[in-house]
């Protein structure tokens, strides 16, 4: 499963990251569609390194960009968002969220969950409805409704 | 025949209370609203939430393994 392989990768290099967008709203339980796989990643040092060997072995290249241009050290010490394309699909590699927000600061809303044995953080649900709020896209705004709904069907079943 | 209350106030889901769903008839268990007011399908989501987090990746990895092998069938051939 090409999703699967890169979040293994991942984990596999011990890169720390956190799962945000589109996919964070299924692995939690909403219907929504997405085919690219949004992370926010630890800007440390050690992390960089990690991470720039996962895309190495992902195969990574800049998505938009017919050089495919292998994304380097200094790509990923940037704050901007790094729109790749690897051998097991799209992966969005993104340093910050909203205006400034770090991997560190979404630890307090992460939770870990587990796919084919690989345990990653991945945006808790409401914490991914404050971030939608903020996007005036339509895409977002869609997303959204159905976010808001699948919080509300979670809350009824917990006890 | 089934047939819906519809004049009663519409039931909670039998998992929104803690009830035991198996106490309650078929008709009873299904007809709770699919569709809420801002037009979501609330079975889906129900649906996707008795799903894993690996079965929920698989689920939309096979759409876009679908989507992406689908081929458009020219006109002589269909």
């Amino acid at each position: 499963m090409a999703i699967a392989s890169i979040l293994k990768t991942l984990v596999a290099h011990d890169v720390e990251f956190v799962v945000v967008g589109g996919m964070a709203a299924v692995l939690h339980g909403a219907p929504v569609h997405t085919i690219d796989l949004d992370i926010v990643y630890a800007l440390s040092d050690a992390n960089i390194s990690r991470l720039e060997l996962a895309l190495t072995e992902l195969g990574a290249v800049f998505r938009d960009d017919a050089r495919k241009i292998v994304p380097n050290r200094s790509h990923l010490q940037s704050r901007g968002h790094k729109l790749l394309q690897t051998t097991a699909g799209p992966l969005d590699v993104l340093a910050t969220i909203e205006t400034n927000t770090t991997f560190e600061d979404l630890l307090p809303d992460s939770d870990w969950l587990e796919v084919d044995g690989s345990r990653f953080r991945v945006l808790s649900l409401s914490r991914l409805i404050v971030v939608k709020e903020q996007l005036s896209r339509a895409k977002d705004q869609a997303m959204l409704v159905l976010l808001r709904a699948t919080l509300d069907e979670l809350q009824k079943r917990r006890p | 025949m089934n047939r819906v209350a519809t004049d009663q106030a519409p039931r909670k889901h039998p998992e929104s209370d803690g009830s035991q769903g198996a106490a309650q008839s078929f008709t009873e268990r299904h007809t709770h609203p699919a569709y809420d007011a801002a037009g979501v399908d609330r079975s889906l989501i129900r649906w996707m939430l008795g799903l894993t987090p690996s079965e929920r990746l698989q689920h939309v990895q096979g759409t876009i393994d679908l989507v992406r092998d689908v081929k458009r069938v020219p006109n002589g051939d269909r």
